[in-house]
């Protein structure tokens, strides 16, 4: 009879086992190792790093006493200066009224409306830009009417593509945004929502869009053969690649039709995981990619 | 191994390996993996949980050895220094993977701790002792490792892992509890 330890310490004490070759290779490519070159580089790049951080600090200061507003600049100049752009100088001088004043009133209306409704309401108050007689179209009685009739036929005349003036940079701005009548339903379950919230949020999900599936079995069962990726709408430039576990590239393709089929230069791969990274343009013409992994299966 | 290899072991010593690499010789860096990669590969292996993670691990405790080499004092063999780091560094691993939920203690074991003795007369081979012990859940396996094969103290031990004393005694009572059935089923299944 034998210790279970001592037993198990003999079986493996001479014992050594040679990694693959792989793992060397992977060694030899790590940054943090080709970048580290022990004492005499590191004091060099100490010393370069000083130098360099003095050379910004003093850039710094330099730049901040440049651009320093001086206080006893005359006012006259400033205003001459400034031109038509800056607001807020000719602002201040008494003799023009700035035009972007009337934007404030219309949203704090549309906020302090609690009636979800009015945050996507397509008759708010447009402002027609720049005008120099400064006239607001205001239509107060068609507002009335959409707030007060809580119809479903309002939000079902909704169309999906709305028209909202979106104040920017104190300047209206006449911007077509889309707001999708999921966003829409959304804002209805809520009870305070403002109108700068439903811009912000896009729903954008790329499980929507196209199928990924988690795993494949290479077998010739005529079953999940190969690593397909189902779209659900028409994509153009279509780009796959698909790595191992140590990170090198085992397949690209740059079409739908042309599938990853488990085998690496005429050798079928090992069984666990791979990860792939997809990048296509979707039908609005919007560029996307996505990341993931993919189990293969013998 | 080719002959150059054998010539590079019978040139250099250890110290002149070392210093080579810390002057930025490509040769001797390989020299030194070579040298040393069998030995450290296979402590990896005992303390992971299948193959392909002992080679991540492996790459790992390279990049490391390589970046902490001139730290070394030569107050031991490059060997052991070498042995002390990837197990530390293995221990960062494990540590990593919240490793409370696999250290619970638990005292019902306590008083009746005796040596697992087992049968000296059968032979079972290295890859399915290997294979018994990377089955093992990750804190009987940390244990094990430690305290059976690379010697350490139960005290050492327990404020490596941060556990209590009697933690480490139940996890390595459960542990040689397991692989001893595991051992016998093995062996009756080959007799059949």
């Amino acid at each position: 009879m034998k210790e279970i330890g001592a037993f198990f310490r003999d079986n493996f004490e001479a014992i050594t086992a040679n990694p693959p070759q792989e793992v060397w290779e992977i060694i030899k490519m790590n940054k943090d190792l080709q970048n580290f070159n022990y004492k005499k580089k590191r004091n060099r790049r100490i010393k370069m790093g000083s130098f360099s951080t003095v050379l910004i600090s003093i850039t710094i200061v330099a730049f901040v006493l440049y651009n320093h507003p001086n206080p006893k600049q005359n006012p006259s100049t400033a205003i001459n200066t400034s031109g038509n752009q800056d607001f807020d100088t000719v602002g201040t001088s008494s003799s023009s009224k700035p035009f972007f004043e009337p934007s404030e009133p219309i949203l704090s209306k549309s906020i302090s409306y609690n009636d979800p409704l009015s945050t996507c309401n397509p008759l708010l108050p447009t402002v027609s830009e720049a005008t120099s007689t400064m006239e607001l179209e205001l239509p107060s009685s068609h507002k009335t009417t959409v707030l007060t009739s809580s119809e479903e036929q309002n939000s079902e005349e909704l169309s999906r593509t709305e028209k909202v003036n979106i104040p920017i940079n104190n300047q209206l701005v006449d911007q077509p945004c889309q707001v999708k009548t999921d966003d829409l339903q959304r804002v209805e379950n809520r009870d305070e929502v403002s109108s700068e919230e439903i811009l912000t949020e896009p729903i954008q999900d790329i499980t929507n869009l196209v199928f990924f599936p988690n795993a494949f079995t290479p077998n010739g069962d005529g079953l999940n053969d190969c690593f397909s990726i189902l779209p659900k709408e028409q994509l153009t430039n279509f780009e796959c690649y698909i790595y191992n576990r140590q990170g090198l590239l085992v397949f690209s393709s740059r079409s739908l039709q042309q599938n990853w089929d488990g085998i690496v230069k005429g050798i079928p791969a090992e069984q666990g995981q791979y990860v792939y990274l997809v990048k296509f343009t979707t039908k609005e013409g919007k560029r996307m990619q996505h990341k993931g992994t993919v189990l293969l299966i013998r | 191994m080719s002959l150059r290899h054998k010539l590079m072991q019978k040139l250099f010593t250890d110290k002149e390996l070392v210093e080579g690499v810390i002057l930025g010789n490509p040769k001797f860096q390989k020299e030194l993996y070579s040298r040393y990669s069998g030995a450290l590969f296979a402590i990896c292996k005992r303390y992971a949980k299948n193959t392909a993670e002992a080679e991540d691990l492996m790459q790992d405790v390279f990049v490391k050895i390589f970046l902490n080499l001139h730290q070394f004092r030569f107050e031991s063999s490059l060997g052991f220094w070498a042995k002390r780091l990837t197990i530390n560094s293995l221990l960062n691993y494990i540590k990593k993977k919240n490793i409370e939920n696999n250290f619970v203690s638990t005292d019902e074991y306590d008083n009746e701790i005796q040596d697992v003795r087992i049968n000296d007369d059968v032979d079972v081979p290295y890859e399915v002792l290997l294979n018994m012990v990377q089955k093992l859940p990750l804190g009987y396996r940390t244990v094990f490792n430690m305290k059976e094969i690379d010697g350490y103290e139960n005290k050492e031990i327990a404020s490596l892992l941060g556990c209590t004393e009697s933690t480490v005694r139940t996890q390595l009572f459960k542990a040689k509890k397991e692989l001893k059935q595991k051992i016998e089923k093995w062996s009756q299944n080959e007799i059949k």
